[in-house]
């Protein structure tokens, strides 16, 4: 149930994967918070995440106003092609800083 | 909940780590309705969020609902109908209201409104709380949101 975590220089790589839904979204809630509000950069990479709901979204959207609060970059990183499809549902894909590599 | 037109019918026990189950028979039975992976996609989506609802909002996350879950497919019009036994909700609140993308709350009814042609609370059956039904008409059914294509 939990999520891969690696650092990277000053960035920590949260691995988001597999269904971030209704059952799995509060352990990435908790990760997400935790290493933003230990005043980390966060890099989420999204890259093996299948199916992401409205609940994963507000997770990655409550982060990321934590990070600001907290004034850490937050970014998504090689984000999969169904969670692309639902932040642009969301109209969310121009909110979250997005990065291809 | 027997109906022999159903495409699928499913009762369930409201909790979340049931929801992957219920994801994947949708899905399976849309595909073998012929619907296409994008269409099909969109509809799980809605019944997912629909679902969650009714957890959380309907029987508050407290143990042992039940949810029944009907799709009908009748002509081009998939109809979902998804029936609690929880205190009636009040009907207004499906209907889709302005939203912030940054706002909280509303993005489950967002997306069902916005893959869905139609979301609406009806009648439920005797002893029942709740039934929303969702529709969605599809000239072809392999072409996703009829909604954005159209925008």
């Amino acid at each position: 149930m939990s999520y891969q975590v690696a650092q990277n220089g000053e960035e920590t790589v949260v691995f988001l994967d597999g269904d971030v839904d209704l059952e799995r979204s509060p352990s990435a809630r908790k990760v997400l918070l935790e290493w933003v509000e230990k005043g980390q950069n966060v890099v989420v990479d999204m890259s093996e995440v299948s199916y992401i709901d409205s609940s994963g979204v507000a997770s990655l959207v409550e982060a990321l106003q934590a990070s600001k609060k907290n004034n850490v970059d937050f970014y998504l990183k090689q984000v999969s092609e169904p969670a692309l499809k639902v932040f642009k549902l969301a109209r969310l894909e121009k909110v979250f800083n997005i990065i291809e590599g | 909940m027997q109906n022999k037109d159903a495409l699928l019918t499913l009762q369930f026990e409201a909790y979340p780590h049931n929801l992957k189950e219920v994801r994947g028979l949708v899905c399976q039975h849309l595909k073998a309705a012929d619907f296409g992976r994008e269409v099909a996609d969109e509809v799980v989506l809605a019944v997912d969020e629909a679902c969650q609802n009714i957890i959380r909002h309907a029987y508050q996350s407290e143990q042992g609902g039940l949810i029944d879950l009907a799709l009908y497919l009748t002509n081009n019009t998939l109809s979902v109908e998804l029936v609690d036994y929880a205190q009636p909700c009040n009907p207004d609140c499906c209907v889709p209201k302005p939203r912030e993308p940054l706002q909280p709350g509303g993005l489950g009814l967002h997306f069902m409104n916005e893959l869905m042609d139609s979301v609406s609370y009806e009648k439920p059956p005797a002893g029942a709380g709740n039934r929303l039904v969702m529709t969605k008409t599809h000239n072809n059914k392999n072409s996703g949101n009829n909604k954005r294509n159209n925008e």
